[in-house]
């Protein structure tokens, strides 16, 4: 018996005695700790940042850490009272985030920051803002436009890019070419890459959220979602989903529009770095997706990260220094050239597009200014709606629905879902 | 044998080809068995692009040993070792003073309910973690012990009902007049667990001590819940996080990271095998 | 009367362990979990008490009831499978045979496989390009299915994961099968009984307790079933593999949905108590026990 109380009490003295040992190269700083949700290129755009940080001074010691699922991760962490002091999260959490008091408000901060509203590409500001309160402050930033082979095109006589939604679809005709089991190239097919389904509305002036209400169901909408289904009708949804290896499931190794098979494709700012990498052969372009009739102009996603500091922070003070030094426009500008995104800032010189590896980065600032330029529903519950909205996507796809009878039900279930949400809100004692 | 056996040869033969055909089903059983670990080891030491041709090879062109540096640096795997170790050892520690203490007074001292208590405590593994763990979570919030290690071995200080169980039965067999002379000696109850009953009582709590150890060592859900921050990721939870950053292309890492978290449970296996054995037999005779 | 009064004094100093750790570490919670069950909590927030809403929201949400489902289909495939196969090589490993411990070292073996590891095994194994089932399937000609990929064959795919590690239960039979007395086999043999009806006349009776005790402890390991399929396949594809663990789960710790979560965990806590009576009453003329 004696022994094996000896070897535990020698195990947990052994472990817990080199447990010191971890801290020691930055003792005399005190530690934040940053997380991050990139991995691979775009985390090393922040590492180098952090790196240079933690040489510039010697006070603060940034620990970047690359979490896997971090927003999930990053709740817990709030809600255990154990968060990091910074993290890097998805614009669309943050009105999630910032509704249950998760994330600090950093309205009073501004000064400290050296920073003001007007530097800012309004969306992106908007992104960091929940409610008129401002929780963080935007870094890389993307928008998304048509990409399109100019091989595909000029082999098929087009000169110009499509102007309106009507005439994309001839073109998607025209550029299709069929087998007798499935395609051979494929013009155009609204699922791919799939990761903007709700987003096609915004082509034909509708939207999910007026400020207000649910709307779902709008007609603008129903519009959208028949579009959808119109290629479904012409093509076939069965071949499709042979042709573009099945709903949802992505991988750049299998992409059409890479590998020369799809002419057509919405994209973001991050797609020239992948083209660069596995297909440096392509001959692509990047032009403004066009609307139905072409009535609206420069309709595009925004999409942006935003650093925030988590309720609870043990470090805020040094936290805001960090942000401070990211929000220097030479450091936004290396996590953009190094993302291959761009930076939130309304003034960037010429030199920055001249140096930046995508060749449209123009075009995708441009589109950000846009007053068509949309974000994601600035709603609480948005997980739950998209959720409803890539559902009645499907079905719609695989024409189990019609498009009114698939926003309907997702009108009527959200609906259910935010006045619960609202008459829960009122129930809350007022904290904030 | 009173009656007559028609041929006693043929009866034998029978005998005979029936046990060749169970060897040849545990055979093929054994195999089917076994060779998922064998695969797992032989993938863990090819290189790359072999893990992937066609056919497979089962034993690898050159033995890539540096597969298991490279699969312990991609993680901080001592690191997670260590706090795997720091889990298993305090939990260990706690299980055995809790349950002796527990299963002592429930086997050696007549107190007036102590059967329904008894019965009471058998019901409560019928709790589930998942029903639990999410309150768990805000009591350990509120105590400030997300982030830490303490959630997952603080709760084996209180005895768990199983331990309780095997050891109480255990402590049933030992003869009262070894624990009435000692009474008369003087001895306080607490004195004739540690003097009198512990000593007689190795092979139980070795059991007891071994199916704690892998439990921990196992633990998956527990780790995934309670612990946010990477540095104190235990081995189970760090070879997960490890296989969804890098999955689904580097096998022969994350099947050389496998392999070394399996290795210490099958060496303490092969020490241990008595003890396992009865262990789990004893696991089923409860019914 | 003294004597009485101090060795229960005694008694619950000596398990007081167990009734702090049962206090705070079970009833507590549980009693959180009901009170939860009614509120909405975010854990950031204040509890809102709600009454019944996150019940009725619960029987109207698909996901759920879809959960409920597929964690019965899991269990009906499971269950059986691993009874059948792990009494099976049991009753042959009880015979007296050549090398029987090494037989019983190799089947135990798997068992003892941390579940991220064995998950993360039969992930590989499971792949659908280059997993080694595909090429023992297409030896026999027979191209296999992207297993983890596809709605049909997820399932499954973690069934057999599962299966891998009945060694545990093979043992717990194998303990069994040895108290059962000799003599009822050769009594038998004399009435020129064959293999099977030894089996069922003789073995499966007498370890009915053991077969019983598995059974239910299967079952509520079932419904609970998490870490293989949170490892192998997320839930996916296409949700055919999101059971109800991992639904609680992700309310509790995904959506920070505490209240809803507690709904869940109190509905399991119920079905798995409804379970063990009804097994317990089904099984209740079939389990024979030995007096002791």
């Amino acid at each position: 018996m004696k022994h094996i109380f000896c070897t535990f009490l020698l195990i947990i003295c052994g472990v817990s005695g080199c447990d010191k040992s971890l801290d020691l190269p930055h003792k005399d700083r005190i530690v934040i700790n940053y997380w991050e949700m990139w991995t691979g290129f775009e985390l090393q755009a922040a590492k180098d940042l952090v790196d240079k940080f933690n040489n510039s001074q010697d006070e603060i010691f940034v620990n970047l850490l690359s979490v896997s699922e971090l927003e999930r991760k990053l709740l817990i962490a709030i809600a255990g009272n154990d968060p990091p002091d910074l993290a890097n999260l998805q614009d669309s959490a943050i009105p999630k985030f910032g509704d249950k008091n998760a994330i600090e408000q950093i309205d009073d901060f501004l000064p400290l920051l050296g920073v003001s509203r007007q530097d800012y590409i309004d969306i992106f500001w908007e992104l960091s803002s929940y409610e008129n309160k401002l929780y963080g402050l935007p870094i890389a930033s993307t928008t998304i436009a048509l990409h399109y082979n100019q091989e595909l095109f000029s082999s098929a006589g087009f000169q110009t890019p499509p102007l309106t939604l009507e005439q994309l679809d001839e073109y998607a005709k025209k550029l299709t070419i069929k087998t007798d089991g499935g395609f051979e190239t494929l013009g155009f097919v609204p699922t791919q890459p799939g990761w903007w389904n709700y987003g096609w509305v915004w082509w034909f002036g509708g939207d999910w959220f007026d400020g207000k209400n649910i709307t779902a169901n709008r007609p603008e909408n129903v519009q959208a979602f028949q579009w959808v289904q119109s290629y479904a009708k012409i093509y076939g949804a069965r071949s499709l989903q042979n042709f573009t290896s099945g709903f949802g499931a992505f991988s750049w190794s299998d992409d059409r529009f890479m590998t020369g098979k799809l002419a057509m494709v919405l994209q973001g700012t991050w797609m020239s770095r992948f083209i660069s990498e596995m297909a440096p052969q392509l001959n692509w372009s990047a032009e403004a997706f066009p609307s139905s009739g072409g009535k609206l102009k420069d309709v595009t996603l925004a999409e942006c990260n935003v650093l925030v500091i988590p309720r609870g922070a043990k470090h805020k003070s040094q936290a805001l220094e960090f942000m401070r030094f990211i929000q220097q426009p030479e450091n936004l500008r290396h996590i953009a050239l190094n993302q291959n995104k761009f930076v939130p800032l309304t003034n960037i010189d010429e030199d920055f597009y001249s140096s930046h590896p995508n060749k449209e980065i123009k075009l995708f600032t441009r589109l950000s200014k846009s007053p068509n330029a949309h974000c994601v529903p600035r709603l609480p519950i948005w997980q739950e709606y998209v959720h409803e909205i890539d559902n009645a996507f499907q079905s719609v796809w695989l024409e189990k629905k019609t498009p009114q009878q698939a926003l309907d039900d997702v009108q009527k279930r959200i609906e259910i879902k935010w006045k619960d949400y609202l008459d829960i809100k009122k129930k809350l004692p007022k904290l904030r | 044998m009173q009656r007559n056996n028609p041929t006693p040869v043929s009866h034998k033969k029978q005998k005979a080809a029936s046990s060749a055909a169970v060897h040849i089903i545990l055979i093929v059983g054994a195999i089917a068995f076994l060779f998922p670990l064998v695969w797992m080891l032989s993938t863990a030491l090819k290189p790359l692009p072999e893990t992937t041709r066609i056919p497979p090879t089962l034993i690898p062109s050159k033995f890539m040993w540096s597969n298991y540096k490279e699969a312990t640096t991609a993680i901080p795997f001592w690191q997670y070792a260590k706090n795997t170790l720091i889990v298993c050892s305090l939990s260990v520690l706690g299980t055995l003073i809790s349950s002796t203490l527990v299963a002592y007074g429930f086997a050696r001292i007549q107190w007036k309910g102590r059967d329904a208590v008894f019965y009471l405590v058998l019901a409560t593994m019928m709790i589930p973690f998942p029903v639990i763990m999410a309150p768990l979570f805000v009591v350990f919030g509120k105590l400030g012990w997300i982030g830490t290690l303490k959630p997952l071995w603080v709760p084996s200080f209180a005895a768990a009902a199983f331990n309780i169980f095997l050891m109480r039965q255990f402590f049933r067999t030992i003869p009262a007049e070894l624990t009435e002379a000692a009474k008369i000696d003087g001895c306080s109850e607490l004195g004739i667990l540690v003097r009198v009953v512990l000593p007689l009582s190795k092979p139980v709590l070795l059991v007891v001590a071994l199916f704690q150890f892998i439990a921990s060592w196992n633990d998956f859900l527990g780790p995934l819940v309670y612990l946010t921050r990477q540095e104190t990721y235990t081995l189970a939870l760090g070879l997960q996080f490890f296989q969804s950053q890098h999955g689904g292309t580097y096998w022969n890492y994350l099947m050389a990271a496998s392999s070394l978290i399996v290795l210490p449970i099958i060496i303490i296996y092969f020490f241990a095998q008595k003890a396992f054995i009865e262990g789990i037999s004893l696991t089923g005779l409860k019914g | 009367m003294k004597k009485n009064t101090e060795n229960l004094f005694k008694g619950l100093i000596f398990i007081s362990p167990w009734i702090i750790g049962f206090a705070v570490f079970q009833l507590y919670p549980i009693y959180k979990s009901v009170y939860y069950s009614f509120c909405q909590y975010d854990v950031l927030n204040p509890p809102v008490f709600i009454g019944l809403q996150n019940y009725t929201n619960l029987f109207r949400d698909e996901i759920f009831l879809k959960s409920i489902i597929r964690t019965g289909i899991y269990t009906f495939m499971a269950i059986p499978l691993s009874m059948i196969v792990s009494l099976f090589f049991a009753i042959l490993l009880n015979q007296k045979i050549f090398g029987r411990g090494i037989f019983r070292t190799i089947y135990f073996l798997p068992s003892l496989v941390p579940m991220v590891a064995l998950a993360i095994l039969w992930k590989w194994m499971f792949n659908g390009e280059h997993g080694i089932l595909n090429y023992f399937l297409s030896l026999l000609g027979i191209q296999g299915p992207n297993w983890l990929g596809s709605t049909m064959w997820a399932t499954p795919s973690i069934v057999l994961t599962g299966l891998w590690g009945v060694g545990g239960s093979i043992v717990i039979y194998l303990a069994a099968l040895q108290d059962v007395p000799r003599s009822l086999y050769e009594a038998a043999e004399i009435d020129g009984a064959g293999w099977f009806s030894k089996a069922r006349h003789i073995t499966i009776p007498m370890i009915s307790p053991v077969i019983y005790f598995n059974l239910i402890l299967g079952i509520i390991g079932c419904l609970q079933v998490f870490a293989v399929p949170y490892i192998m396949t997320a839930g996916g594809p296409a949700r055919s593999t999101y059971y109800y663990t991992m639904y609680l789960f992700d309310n509790a710790f995904s959506f920070l949905k505490m209240g809803y979560a507690g709904a869940m965990a109190v509905l399991l806590f119920i079905i798995i108590l409804a379970i063990t009576f009804i097994v317990t009453k089904m099984t209740a003329k079939r389990v024979y026990y030995a007096e002791k």
